[in-house]
């Protein structure tokens, strides 16, 4: 039987995934931006299995709206990716070393 | 519907206003450039006039208790307008000399406005979260928006991507916090928080998640990296923006979040807001020693004053949080002056930003010079200015609370501190002069220097009154 | 478990679910086992309108694409917002209708903007 946990763990997993990938898999800033997208996807999981589970609305909607945000958000992202790339010719992460924090 | 239509007409009118700027871009194209920048500056007056005729109304909750308009809400408000109206007032000049004067600007500018707005009001996971992208969205825009530059679209991808893992991290505590109480709303969550005893795994965990993506917004040590490379990176005109506002609006929401429905957990968030703090005091105090960029410098000033801000909230209470607030604005209004200044900075036609070229600016420009060295000497915390008062209140907050040890820390990274910024007073008047830096006519650069440092040295005429105004502006929390 | 009365409604969900597997795996599955497989050089090549192939299809898109794509992705989401109000528009009276026609008119804007602006055209 599938229980509540079990989609929680999946959430957790999944969330742990994107945050590993975006430190260690460190190579292409497009893979950086699915493992961001993977992470907002993890959260809308968990809102969506704790609204099922409590039979609310309320956490259901609200991935309504991360969705159309997250969607906004990769927009935005991938334009000004497609700005560096024009102005440096790669998107590789090496790349983003003219700054140095 | 009426009244909650009312309630957030400052918002409502922002955004329509920008609508019809971007139809007026949309029609005329790049010669709408002048008029939208107007359009923008008056848009942002008749916000402020709203806000000023409703600041004395009773406080309302409206769209289902997701917004509240209260004095907190108005008071952040009319500064996050202030901010951005000495913003949008900056920008024109450098624009116009390097000819990149555009209508988008102002219009995004706006809309990273009303987001902020709506940051300082939500009462709700679902509009604090819509309203934190909004602004996050406009801003990655704006960092990326430099005419010239791989830098600036450089630094457009990382704030990109650090932004939105901070929202991802902000969204998965949202969502467990959401599991562990059932609700969305501050009111509700703060009820079923309050019959807790122990917090469980999941309340702990949302809050750790939450507090992290809220410290990246105020860039809090260990999260501050994103800061230096988006400061040096961005366009000045932006880095002004984001040194400002963005601030007033996070600081406002963390401050709702803390004190409104995670309250019962203090117990719990207050060791984790030591830790950021400290953290950020000391390593923005020896960070800022090395460098040698007025903007990066200016970054990890932030870094630092987002510490002593968050020893306001450690101590806790009405009169802590005032103390935190009133050390945010005295911040903010310095920090205004001392970007009017780095936007003075050319040579040839050519932007610099290195503190080498503010060498003996006092024989070629002393009028500059002496405000630079004003606001540099109150960022130090040097007696009477309004830093020093900004410091002292907080300082004395904690003492009060018994954080003795807590206090101390902070005095001495202050001393750490205050190396750098006095580094700057010396650059301007004992180092051999370089050549002049270009002049060009700008009255309100000229206007933004004379309200930051005469607000700075004016306080010492009344050092209860901004106090007194801030403990005003955080009653509702309490 | 969860509210079943909840889960129940997506019940629909569910059996579209099934149905479109069962459909795509029906029609693979019967071609692969029916269908005669006499590969020759010229049919497992890529299919290019009777030409042969121009180039390689690893080669970069062309940059207009993204921007197509960018603007795309944007206008396709007000769907997400779209349905359910359709959905739910008896229930939400007067208010739920012209909430979605403002959502739409700041949509609109857009549009007319980027339009105006020349994003959408090719050359």
């Amino acid at each position: 039987m599938v229980t509540q946990p079990h989609f929680l763990f999946l959430a957790s997993a999944l969330f742990a995934v994107g945050a590993f990938g975006l430190f260690w898999r460190r190579h292409n800033v497009i893979v950086l931006l699915m493992c961001l997208e993977l992470m907002l996807l993890a959260a809308n999981l968990a809102f969506v299995t704790f609204a099922a589970y409590a039979g609310d609305l309320a956490g259901q909607v609200f991935v309504m709206f991360t969705l159309t945000v997250a969607a906004a958000e990769a927009a935005i992202a991938l334009a000004i990716l497609l700005l560096f790339f024009r102005g440096r010719g790669s998107i590789a992460v090496e790349s983003l070393s003219s700054l140095r924090g | 519907m009426s009244t909650a239509l009312a309630a957030i007409a400052p918002e409502l009118t922002l955004a329509v206003m920008a609508l019809v700027l971007l139809l007026l871009a949309a029609v005329r194209g790049q010669a709408a450039a002048r008029p939208v920048l107007r359009g923008g500056a008056v848009a942002l007056a008749l916000v402020f006039a709203v806000l000023g005729a409703t600041a004395g109304a009773p406080a309302q909750s409206v769209f289902g208790d997701m917004v509240v308009v209260d004095v907190f809400a108005t008071a952040l408000k009319m500064a996050l307008v202030l901010a951005l109206m000495a913003a949008l007032a900056l920008s024109a000049a450098p624009m116009r000399l390097d000819n990149i004067a555009r209508p988008e600007y102002p219009i995004v500018t706006l809309l990273a406005g009303v987001g902020m707005m709506g940051m300082v009001s939500a009462q709700h996971f679902l509009a604090l979260y819509v309203a934190m992208e909004m602004q996050a969205l406009a801003l990655y825009i704006l960092v990326s928006s430099g005419a010239s530059s791989a830098r600036s679209a450089e630094a457009g991808v990382k704030y990109v991507l650090l932004g939105a893992l901070a929202s991802a991290l902000m969204l998965f505590g949202m969502a467990l916090l959401y599991g562990a109480t059932g609700a969305l709303d501050y009111v509700t969550i703060r009820t079923v928080l309050e019959g807790v005893d122990a917090p469980g795994l999941t309340v702990g965990a949302g809050l750790a998640f939450l507090l992290a993506g809220m410290a990246f917004k105020i860039s809090a040590t260990p999260f501050h990296m994103w800061t230096p490379d988006v400061y040096a990176g961005a366009p000045t005109r932006v880095t002004t923006l984001l040194a400002l506002a963005p601030k007033i609006a996070a600081a406002g929401a963390l401050a709702r979040l803390l004190f409104g429905p995670l309250e019962p957990l203090a117990a719990q968030w207050v060791p984790i807001l030591v830790v950021l703090s400290v953290a950020s005091m000391s390593w923005a105090a020896l960070a800022g020693v090395v460098q040698g960029d007025l903007k990066r410098l200016m970054a990890y000033s932030t870094i630092g004053n987002m510490g002593y801000m968050l020893l306001g909230f450690i101590a806790g209470g009405a009169d802590g949080l005032a103390a935190a607030l009133f050390y945010l604005l005295v911040y903010v209004l310095s920090v205004a002056g001392v970007f009017a200044v780095i936007l003075a900075m050319r040579r040839d036609g050519r932007v610099v930003t290195e503190i080498v070229e503010l060498s003996g600016l006092a024989r070629s420009r002393p009028l500059l010079a002496a405000g630079m060295a004003a606001l540099m000497l109150s960022l130090a915390g040097v007696p009477p200015l309004a830093g020093f008062f900004a410091k002292f209140v907080v300082f004395k907050v904690l003492i009060d609370q018994g954080m003795w040890l807590l206090a101390v820390y902070g005095l001495l990274t202050t001393v750490v501190a205050a190396y750098y910024y006095i580094k700057v007073v010396k650059v301007l008047y004992f180092d051999i002069p370089a050549e002049p830096l270009d002049r060009a006519p700008a009255r309100a650069r000229a206007a933004v220097l004379a309200v930051s440092v005469l607000g700075v040295v004016a306080l010492l005429l009344a050092p209860g009154l901004g106090l007194d105004v801030a403990r005003v502006a955080v009653a509702p929390l309490f | 478990m969860a509210d079943p009365a909840l889960l129940a409604t997506y019940l629909p969900v569910l059996i579209l679910l099934l149905i479109a597997g069962g459909m795509a795996v029906w029609m693979i599955g019967f071609s692969l086992v029916l269908a005669p497989h006499r590969p020759d050089p010229a049919k497992t090549s890529a299919y290019e309108c009777g030409f042969p192939a121009f180039e390689g299809t690893r080669g970069r898109f062309d940059v207009r694409f993204y921007l197509v794509t960018l603007l795309f992705i944007l206008f396709d989401l007000e769907i997400a917002f779209l349905f359910p109000w359709a959905v739910a528009l008896r229930d939400i009276g007067a208010f739920g209708f012209w909430s979605m026609a403002v959502f739409l008119a700041v949509l609109t804007i857009g549009f007319a903007y980027e339009w105006a602006r020349g994003a959408l055209e090719w050359e």
